[in-house]
């Protein structure tokens, strides 16, 4: 599957469908760290019934009592995951809501694999959602219907959201940001690196379209703000491009001196390429 | 100020509009929707936006000025001056118009000259000439048509699209009012005596008695002369010679080019008709037989005068042409069929033809009318006051008798011999200034900071 039809794949509706092809056509190869109960604590015995895994009835309790058990364990790891979510209008432009709504469900649905908790957050200029996530498929659900039924609107205002989110934050999660930074970039690192203080680690997808930097649009005379309204005139191509280049620029070498995992992705290079690229780097 | 153009004013109102659309369109047009702009304002670069706004409302106010100082100066704004804008002195130079290079420099300077006109524009036979004259400024004499004269002028004064403009035609003809503005003033320096009419009879116009001697210069080169006695006022002198292509009296001389045949026009009348014998004694033609020219309907005869009509029913042209033969039927069949009012509306195109169909003379620029048949002896042909003018035409042109160029001549003489009298308008010219080029430089300054911002 090329770029083009990951990207026809965003035209899906149902996000946990498409959030499964994507994962089918690409992710088979990714180890996802199956669960064996090696790192899971034991939790009790308790009595064998139609239908359990042969694998996991402890055939020495069987010889010692002479009685089938099962050895049930904590699904609890030590890591959690907290996805926070962009909704702000802005992200609507080019379809960058649909790609980010597929790539939180896919962190989510990798994470609920793993037997993970997670968190997700869904906010604007306040926050809307904010649930952590029980264990089974149900917890899965819901996230799916929570992040496919929100609709992007309003400002981008982060800080208050981050507070909250914060707050609930266990020590040692994975912080994820999926975001087009339409915000003060400043506040917004800033914010995410005193997330840091639990020992937490964050990583921030920035997400952009390649028309965002099309001298189509950057060309014209005016731009209207699709959040506040607000129309600029002047400026030219060259200008308001480099304006973004040394932005982007900026924001990555202030993340990376922070602390902070910092991911580019243009919403056209679809999901292979830079997940790939990141699971390689976190793997390392 | 007043404005000579002032229909163009009301586009001034029409320049909000422009603004507005200048304003909003280009706004409209290039208008695209982006994530979040704040980036391209953050504080380094909010001047740049200040600017470039300020910028975009400059360019717009310059359009507008430009478009405003545009229609100012295309509606002819003028101020008050002491000078008059324009002098056009339109002089008619004819045969006999006298005029002197001297004279008309004096005539403009008793007007006032420079200092009382900013131009002055001098026409001699619509040609330009720069003022003041000089002695190589002499033209030809020429007589050009009175239409074409009063065209010329109305066109030229039209050009300088002025209210501040004065005009003269000088001229030793009568003229009808040109238009309200223009005076005409009338100097004839004609000869006392002057050829007014040439053929079977010369006439001659004398402001005095006086004896004169006619000089004929033949076809075969010999010369005739012949003494008169004239009394005042147009005299009556039988022709002595047939042929001649030449003429003087005193002062006064005609030249008729080719040779014109000025003995009276041989008819050979074979109709009979009472009303065609008095038409042909009207014109001063000889009735002899074996002239050149038969007006009969005798099948027999070769040559006779018809008309043709124009008519849907017939696609060949030579079935419109009737001999004399065919001709009388034709009359007498349309007479059963038509009424005599509407046979009077029906053109006809004069010609000669022979028996055989062959067109001698024809004459399709002029269009005649078909009188009415009316009830005569022998035929339905009709003598009318047309039918004379239209055969004396036919007889003139059959013969080669005075041509055009001659005509034209002898009617200026005979205009000479009129009384005449100037025509002053009485219209005080406004002293104005037109001021349209500071607008137009106003609007060029803007155009090019247009250009170069």
């Amino acid at each position: 599957m090329n770029k083009k039809e990951e990207i026809e794949l965003l035209k899906i509706p149902d996000l946990f469908l498409r959030s499964k092809l994507i994962l089918k056509g690409y992710f088979s190869g990714i180890h996802f760290v199956p669960y064996k109960g090696a790192s899971a604590e034991f939790s009790q015995y308790r009595e064998y019934v139609v239908g359990d895994d042969f694998n996991r009835i402890d055939w020495k309790a069987y010889l010692r009592s002479g009685k089938i058990y099962v050895k049930e364990s904590d699904n609890e790891t030590n890591t959690e995951m907290v996805l926070l979510l962009d909704s702000s209008n802005s992200m609507n432009f080019g379809g960058k809501f649909r790609y980010a709504q597929t790539l939180a469900f896919l962190f989510i649905y990798i994470c609920s694999k793993q037997n993970d908790l997670f968190t997700y957050a869904i906010f604007s200029d306040f926050l809307h959602i904010l649930k952590r996530s029980g264990t089974g498929k149900r917890a899965i659900y819901d996230a799916a219907r929570d992040i496919s039924s929100r609709i992007a609107k309003g400002k981008t205002d982060i800080r208050p959201s981050l507070e909250k989110v914060f707050e609930k934050t266990k020590e040692s999660s994975f912080v994820i940001l999926i975001s087009d930074l339409g915000d003060d970039y400043e506040k917004i690192i800033d914010a995410l690196s005193g997330m840091r203080v639990k020992k937490n680690d964050i990583i921030i997808f920035h997400l952009a379209s390649k028309k965002e930097e099309s001298k189509e649009i950057l060309d014209k005379n005016a731009l209207r703000d699709m959040e506040t309204k607000n129309i600029i005139f002047g400026g030219n191509y060259r200008e308001r491009l480099k304006i973004i280049k040394e932005r982007n620029g900026e924001i990555r070498n202030s993340s990376l001196s922070k602390g902070l995992d910092y991911n580019f992705i243009y919403i056209e290079d679809g999901f292979n390429e830079p997940l790939s690229k990141f699971f390689k780097r976190r793997m390392k | 100020m007043r404005f000579f153009s002032n229909e163009y004013l009301i586009l001034l109102y029409l320049l909000p509009i422009v603004f507005i659309i200048l304003l909003f369109l280009k706004r409209l047009k290039e208008d695209a929707e982006y994530p979040f702009t704040k980036i391209f304002t953050a504080k380094k670069k909010e001047k740049r936006f200040f600017r470039s706004f300020i910028m975009k409302i400059i360019r717009i106010l310059l359009v507008t000025s430009i478009l405003a100082n545009a229609i100012l100066s295309l509606s002819k704004p003028y101020i008050k001056s002491n000078r008059i804008e324009h002098l056009a002195l339109f002089i008619d130079k004819t045969p006999y118009m006298n005029y002197e290079i001297d004279k008309v420099n004096r005539f403009i300077d008793s007007l006032g000259g420079k200092e009382a006109f900013r131009n002055i524009h001098i026409y001699i036979n619509q040609k330009k000439v720069k003022y003041p004259l000089k002695e190589n400024d002499e033209i030809k004499p020429n007589l050009i048509e009175k239409q074409r004269v009063m065209e010329h002028i109305s066109r030229t004064i039209f050009s300088y699209k002025s209210n501040s403009v004065k005009s003269i035609l000088l001229t030793d003809r009568s003229f009808k009012r040109i238009n309200l503005e223009t005076d005409i003033i009338v100097r004839r320096d004609a000869p006392k005596v002057l050829i007014t009419g040439i053929g079977r009879f010369i006439f001659l116009y004398s402001k005095d008695e006086v004896v004169v001697e006619l000089t004929f210069k033949l076809k075969d080169k010999n010369i005739g002369k012949l003494t008169v006695n004239l009394k005042k006022g147009i005299n009556k002198i039988n022709s002595p010679v047939k042929e001649f292509d030449f003429v003087n009296c005193l002062y006064d001389s005609i030249k008729l080019g080719r040779g014109i045949l000025l003995s009276r026009t041989n008819v050979n009348e074979k109709t009979g008709n009472k009303f065609v014998l008095s038409a042909i004694k009207s014109l001063d033609a000889n009735l002899e037989e074996n002239s050149d020219i038969e007006i009969s309907y005798n099948n027999n005869i070769k040559k006779g005068i018809v008309f043709s009509k124009e008519d849907e029913k017939y696609t060949a042209k030579s079935e419109l042409f009737s001999t004399d033969k065919n001709f009388d039927e034709y009359i007498r069949n349309m007479n059963k069929n038509l009424e005599y009012t509407s046979l009077y509306k029906i053109k006809g195109e004069p010609i000669i033809i022979s028996k055989k169909g062959e067109i001698i003379l024809s004459n399709k620029d002029d269009v005649y009318f078909v009188a009415l048949p009316l009830d005569t002896s022998k035929s339905n042909f009709v003598i009318t006051p047309s039918f004379v003018l239209l055969m004396d035409q036919m007889l003139n042109r059959f013969t080669g008798k005075s041509s055009e160029i001659v005509n034209k001549e002898l009617n200026y003489r005979k205009e000479l011999t009129q009384p005449y009298s100037d025509y002053l308008s009485g219209y005080e010219t406004p002293k104005e200034l037109d001021i349209s080029f500071v607008f137009t430089f106003v609007s060029l300054i803007f155009l090019m900071i247009l250009i170069f911002t």
